[in-house]
C-alpha cells in the first residue's frame, strides 16, 4: 500500500517505453499495465522512435501517452526524451520497458518496490541465461557482464537487459549520452563511478521469433565503448 | 610527361571544375572553394614540375620525393577526416537535442505533459491507463 513506502507518498511511477515499428505487440506490453503499481500512480509514455507503422496510434488506443521523434534517433535518445517528458510532468520514479514484449508488467512491482523502499537508487532486471535465450545472446551477455565487472568493479549479472527503474534524482546521475544500443552499459559505467545503489531482480523473459534488439555486431560496438569508457575517452 | 602525371594532372583538372561547379551552386562557400583550388593547383603543378619539390626533400631527410608527397598527403587526409569527424558529431549532437525539444514541445503543447503529480493523483489526467 502507499502509506506502507517511506516517500510513496508524492510518488508518481513513468514508465518509458521506446518503440519503433511495434505496431503487433505495443498494444499487448500497454494492456498488461495497471494503473498503480505497489499503490502508486503510473503513468506510461511510448517514445514513438520514427516508427513507420501504427505504433503511436496503438499505442494511443490503449491510454498511453506517446510523444514523437519525427525521425529515427536509437534506443538511447528515445529512452532520454522519455525520462526528460516524465521528469518535467512530475514523475520521480522511472522505469525503462522494452516495447517489443520480452518485459512483463507483472515484474513491474518488484523492480519499483526497492525504491519505494529506498533500499536502492537504480533497480536492474536480470534475466535467467537458460535455453529460452538465444545462444548468442547469452554469450554476449555472459561475457559483456562478467567484462564489466571486471573494467568498472560493480557486479552486475546482465549488463544488457533493458527493464530498469530508478528515481528522477538518480537519473541526473545516470545521464547518458549514447543514442543506440550502448545506452545500457553506459547507464551502469555511470551508475558504477556515482556510486549509486544497485539492485538486481531477476525476471521472466519472452523472445520473441522477430527479434529486433541487440545484435552480434552491437555487442562489438558494446564492447569497443566500454574499452573506451574505461580509459576515459 | 609520365602516364601516371598524365592522369593526375587530369584528376587535378577535374577536381578544380567540381570545385568550381560546387561553388557556383553554393554548396562551398568562397573561402572553401579558394582552399580546394589552392590544393588542386598544387597537386598539379607538383605533378608537372616535380624537381620543384627535389630542394626540401633533402632538408627534410625524406628518402624519394614521392615519399614526401605520400607523407604531405597522409597529413592533409588525417586533417581532414579529424575535422570532418567532428562536425559530423556535432551535427549529429545538434539534430539529436533539435528531435528531442520539438518531440517534448508537441507533447505538452498536446496537453499531456502539463499534468502535475496532483492531476495524477487526483484521477484528472487525461490519458495513461
Amino acid at each position: 500500500m502507499p502509506d506502507s513506502h517511506p516517500i510513496a507518498r508524492s510518488h508518481c511511477v513513468g514508465v518509458v517505453i521506446p518503440a519503433r515499428n511495434e505496431a503487433e505487440e505495443i498494444g499487448a506490453v500497454l494492456a498488461g499495465l495497471g494503473t498503480t503499481v505497489e499503490g502508486v500512480p503510473l503513468v506510461a509514455l511510448v517514445v514513438d522512435d520514427g516508427s513507420l507503422d501504427r505504433t503511436a496510434d496503438i499505442a494511443r488506443g490503449h491510454g498511453a501517452r506517446v510523444i514523437g521523434h519525427v525521425i529515427n534517433l536509437g534506443k538511447g535518445a528515445a529512452l532520454k526524451t522519455g525520462c526528460e517528458a516524465l521528469i518535467a510532468s512530475g514523475c520521480d520514479v522511472l522505469v525503462l520497458m522494452d516495447a517489443d514484449g520480452q518485459h512483463q508488467p507483472r515484474d513491474l512491482p518488484s523492480m519499483v518496490r526497492p525504491i519505494l523502499n529506498r533500499q536502492a537508487e537504480l533497480v536492474l532486471a536480470r534475466r535467467r541465461f537458460g535455453h529460452r535465450m538465444p545462444l548468442t545472446m547469452g554469450l554476449g551477455n555472459w561475457g559483456l557482464s562478467n567484462l564489466f565487472t571486471l573494467m568498472f568493479g560493480a557486479i552486475v549479472s546482465d549488463t544488457q537487459c533493458g527493464l530498469r527503474a530508478f528515481t528522477a534524482d538518480t537519473y541526473r546521475l545516470l545521464e547518458w549520452v549514447a543514442n543506440d544500443y550502448a545506452v545500457e552499459t553506459e547507464m551502469l559505467v555511470r551508475a558504477a563511478r556515482a556510486r549509486v545503489r544497485i539492485c538486481e531482480v531477476d525476471i521472466e523473459t519472452i523472445y520473441h521469433d522477430a527479434y529486433k534488439g541487440t545484435t552480434v555486431a552491437d555487442g562489438l560496438r558494446i564492447l569497443a565503448n566500454m574499452i573506451r569508457w574505461r580509459v576515459g575517452i | 610527361m609520365s602516364a601516371v602525371q598524365i592522369i593526375v594532372v587530369a584528376f587535378g583538372i577535374a577536381m578544380a571544375f567540381a570545385t568550381y561547379r560546387a561553388y557556383r551552386r553554393r554548396d562551398l562557400i568562397a573561402p572553401e572553394a579558394l582552399m580546394w583550388s589552392v590544393v588542386w593547383l598544387c597537386l598539379i603543378v607538383v605533378t608537372v614540375f616535380p624537381n620543384a619539390l627535389r630542394t626540401v626533400v633533402g632538408p627534410l631527410e625524406v628518402a624519394r620525393l614521392l615519399d614526401l608527397v605520400m607523407i604531405g598527403a597522409i597529413l592533409v587526409l588525417t586533417l581532414l577526416v579529424f575535422a570532418l569527424n567532428t562536425r559530423l558529431r556535432r551535427n549529429e549532437r545538434r539534430v539529436v537535442e533539435l528531435v528531442r525539444r520539438l518531440a517534448i514541445s508537441a507533447y505538452e503543447t498536446g496537453g499531456h505533459g502539463k499534468e502535475t503529480v496532483s492531476q495524477v493523483h487526483d484521477g484528472t489526467r487525461e490519458s495513461g491507463k
